[in-house]
């Protein structure tokens, strides 16, 4: 406390006054021995203290105005919530509330802002998926850019001089991994990472209103033109719910056949517009979680992917974190031991995110299927490599 | 990490944009602010009248939320 | 429930009528702003809840007991006790899987197998903060600075949700006094409280967040693949993004707590102009260093034990406000380099008889000193792992042939 004396000074912090709030002190605090002079906190005009009641109204009135202000982003957010009565309770206010804030004009200076920042159109809500449309698992036409046929003898070779492209996309669980790849990739001479790991929190393929991962994919597979394209997608899709279902199409419960049928035409959507552009997919599957039931809802997004990457033999490879990251009893664990039998911290407290380590060993195997697809090492029996 | 700091000058830097640097000169600037600048905002505000003070504020969330990003950001003192 | 969110706005209008309507009588006051908190921790796990109360009834008993008893030894022994208890807990939730690890480590480095297991603990939010708060109660109870109060007081000045999960760390002399009689309703310092909440958010929200989606996750992830001039602008992103984080989630607390009627401890006074890291730490986490300073400083014999124990005193105080932050070696390492600069400056300032080292200018200052790259050493992530084993590396050397 202020008062309480202090043998000596000490010198990690020699004035425990000014720690406290000059309002709430109760006596002036002695000036604190300081290097520079600090002019005394109460100078020039004086606060007016209001009442509690002023507090509660100007909170309302403040929060009332701020929500006509963001309408568009709150109704943008209410739009995004997981489906249930929470999301139809919040739609049915953000609706209207949107609608008098535009024909109040309230929403254009955050308009202003976003376009000011370059975010124009950060609330629109945008469901169309525009994947490859009639059977996406076989493709009329040959991927024209893509290679003829997976022959394990003409692999298509890259050099430090031409390095085979890479680009990491995903959900959260992309995050950790996609950096271990970028990492490992910056020590293979042959192999660039290109763009940064797009990994974004809380999205995937069931809610196209959340993030538009189809667009994203489209955009940039065409700007950065990778050879090979790294995905993980699925850690929120475990749910009923899908935004930007095709017209006259009936989804069931989460994992029924309408559900695997639809979540299959995105993955393999997704598969079909990447390989189009002349890339090949490596699918990181979605690992087992200190959660039982997560588990079971991931094995079965996880046979969906696996099975739309099989469907793409040598356009596609499907990566089984599942069984890599069980525990010696063949469940979750959050350690494993590594060569050498030291306890390596591998996923998260949250149980179900990896660790850096996890990480490195995913990277492991991205890496070894890379070099199962090209050629990455033959330049180096070059003599002028 | 540290390495890097000294083996790699000259190439290019994307991620140095001028958002970056006005919101680290922002940050660090802030802190060199006189305090009786914040004293004197405040005092400004707690004189204006109570539709006054809830359109700044409502302007102050309008701002946060146009700028920040969808959803909630982390705290990284959670795990503490 | 996190304060930048609609759920918390919601509960937050709700309580703030209902505090000041109930808070003239103090015993409806009381019970309702509990409840109020409780439902606020609840909020992500309701099992913490009965951890939050445990706490409160384990070192309310023994406060009182300390306070009662006559003998020394016996006061001494209860002190202990209830330390034990405090520290226990907290090792329990945040060191067990660390200490395990490190000691199954340790141990098969010489050959050695034990049996011990891993837990995958839960760490329940704010234990740190609640535990170091109710330790200074029951150490203000043994010092006799401050006479336990009833449990109810107690349990309030511990749960108040303001400052529940993330600070500041409030004393019971500041707190538990204003808990006792009823705040007067007819003079709220509000433009205070809606300038700190106001400024508290952007700086949160929008400052801490674009920094750290924009340049700081992507360098520190992957340093090797950027270029020196983005990991020098990503190291000042990341100090930056810390401060608008933490000061800007405890600057929301501090408004709140205003609105309710409460004053909290300021907890940073613009650390980036600081002119020595003794100087950083008056103003970064004011809160955590006067407690590391009168709860583990003084009672290690401060700077009264001449130069050297003094040194060591700093030392140990830093290394544990470094374990404090995160059960890892980056941050006993991190604190290990703080203490080692308290200690370096204070030989200095002994030697050359000055009050902090000699500054060209303030910016430069932050430059040289940098009191706060240690702060960003944990995000480093380097430290037993590169000297022990290099996996698949992050070495630059293969772009740069220097490695």
């Amino acid at each position: 406390m202020a008062d309480r004396p202090l043998p000596q000074l000490p010198p990690l912090l020699d004035d425990a006054t000014r720690t406290l709030e000059r309002a709430a002190a109760p006596t002036p605090p002695p000036e604190p021995r300081r290097r520079r002079a600090r002019p005394p906190r109460d100078e020039g005009t004086p606060r007016r203290q209001w009442s509690a009641g002023h507090a509660l109204v100007v909170s309302v009135l403040a929060l009332a105005l701020g929500l006509l202000l963001n309408a568009p982003g709150i109704h943008k957010s209410a739009f995004n919530k997981p489906a249930g009565w929470e999301r139809d309770v919040a739609l049915a206010f953000t609706g209207p509330l949107a609608g008098i804030s535009d024909a109040l004009l309230l929403d254009r200076p955050r308009e202003g802002i976003q376009a000011l920042v370059g975010r124009s159109g950060a609330d629109e809500i945008h469901t169309d998926l525009g994947i490859p449309s009639p059977s996406p698992a076989s493709p009329t036409r040959p991927a024209p850019a893509a290679r003829p046929k997976p022959e394990p003898t003409r692999k298509l070779a890259f050099s430090p001089q031409k390095k085979l492209r890479i680009w990491i996309a995903g959900d959260s669980l992309v995050i950790t991994p996609g950096y271990a790849i970028v990492r490992a990739a910056g020590a293979s001479p042959a192999i660039e990472a290109v763009g940064s790991v797009d990994g974004r929190v809380a999205t995937g393929l069931t809610r196209p209103d959340v993030f538009n991962w189809f667009d994203e994919i489209r955009r940039q597979v065409k700007k950065l033109r990778p050879r090979a394209v790294v995905l993980a997608f699925g850690g929120n899709d475990d749910k009923a719910y899908m935004t930007g279902v095709p017209k006259g199409t009936e989804l069931g419960d989460f994992g029924s056949w309408s559900w695997r049928k639809e979540y299959g035409r995105r993955v393999g959507g997704l598969m079909d517009t990447i390989n189009r552009a002349g890339a090949f997919v490596i699918w990181i599957g979605l690992p087992q979680t200190r959660s039982a039931d997560q588990t079971r809802r991931f094995d079965v997004v996880n046979a969906v992917a696996q099975r739309q990457a099989r469907k793409r033999a040598g356009r596609a490879a499907y990566i089984d974190t599942y069984t890599m990251f069980a525990g010696d009893d063949g469940g979750y664990a959050q350690y494993l031991a590594d060569g050498s039998g030291r306890l390596e911290k591998v996923r998260s407290d949250d149980g179900v995110h990896f660790e850096r380590i996890g990480g490195d060993m995913i990277a492991r195997l991205v890496l070894k299927e890379l070099n199962k697809e090209f050629d990455l090492t033959s330049w180096r029996k070059k003599p002028n490599a | 990490m540290i390495e890097g700091l000294f083996t790699g000058w000259g190439e290019p830097a994307p991620l140095v944009t001028s958002g970056v640097l006005a919101a680290i000169l922002v940050g660090v600037g802030s802190q060199y602010l006189p305090a009786r600048i914040p004293r004197l905002v405040m005092a400004r505000f707690s004189r204006l009248p109570v539709l006054g003070q809830a359109t700044v504020l409502a302007f102050s969330l309008m701002l946060t939320s146009a700028l920040g990003p969808e959803g909630v950001a982390p705290f990284i003192y959670f795990q503490f | 429930m996190l304060f930048p969110t609609a759920t918390f706005g919601l509960f937050f209008l709700v309580v703030l009528p209902l505090s000041w309507l109930t808070m003239p009588w103090p015993h409806r006051w009381r019970p309702f702003i509990i409840a109020a908190s409780y439902v606020f921790y609840s909020w992500w796990d309701w099992r913490f809840v009965l951890l939050l109360a445990g706490c409160t009834i384990w070192n309310q008993v023994l406060a009182v007991r300390i306070w009662q008893a006559r003998v020394p030894s016996q006061r001494k022994g209860l002190l202990v006790l209830a330390l034990a208890g405090d520290i226990g807990v907290l090792g329990y939730f945040k060191y067990y899987d660390f200490f395990v690890s490190s000691t199954d480590n340790m141990a098969s480095l010489v050959g050695l197998d034990l049996p011990l297991s891993l837990k995958s603990i839960v760490l329940p939010v704010g234990i740190s903060f609640f535990t170091f708060m109710a330790i200074s109660y029951v150490v203000d109870a043994y010092r006799g600075d401050f006479q336990p109060t009833t449990l109810e007081k107690f349990a309030v000045y511990l749960s108040f949700f303001p400052h529940l999960v993330a600070g500041p760390i409030v004393r019971p002399a500041e707190l538990i006094p204003q808990i006792a009689t009823p705040r007067n309703p007819r003079r709220v310092d509000t433009s205070r409280a809606f300038y700190l909440i106001a400024t508290g958010l952007f700086k949160k929200v929008v400052i801490a967040n674009y920094l750290a989606s924009s340049i700081v996750d992507e360098v520190f992830a992957a340093p090797g693949q950027h270029s020196s001039l983005e990991i020098l602008i990503a190291v000042y992103a990341y100090a930056v993004q810390i401060y608008a984080d933490f000061s800007g989630y405890t600057d929301i607390a501090i408004g709140i707590a205003l609105l309710l009627g409460f004053s909290f401890p300021q907890n940073f006074d613009s650390p980036y102009a600081a002119v020595s890291v003794q100087d950083f730490w008056r103003r970064w986490h004011m809160t955590l260093s006067r407690w590391l300073r009168d709860y583990v400083y003084i009672p290690l014999g401060g700077n009264r034990g001449g130069t050297i124990l003094t040194y060591r005193n700093l030392l140990l105080t830093m290394l544990i406000g470094g374990l404090w932050h995160g059960a890892a070696w980056t941050f006993v390492v991190w604190g290990g380099l703080h203490g080692a600069a308290l200690v370096g400056e204070r030989w200095w300032r002994d030697r050359r008889g000055v009050a902090a080292l000699p500054h060209p200018g303030r910016v430069a200052a932050l430059a040289r000193a940098d009191p706060d790259l240690p702060l960003r050493l944990p995000r480093l992530d380097l430290l037993p792992r590169r000297l022990v084993r290099r996996g698949v590396g992050d070495d630059r050397g293969a772009l740069h042939g220097v490695g």
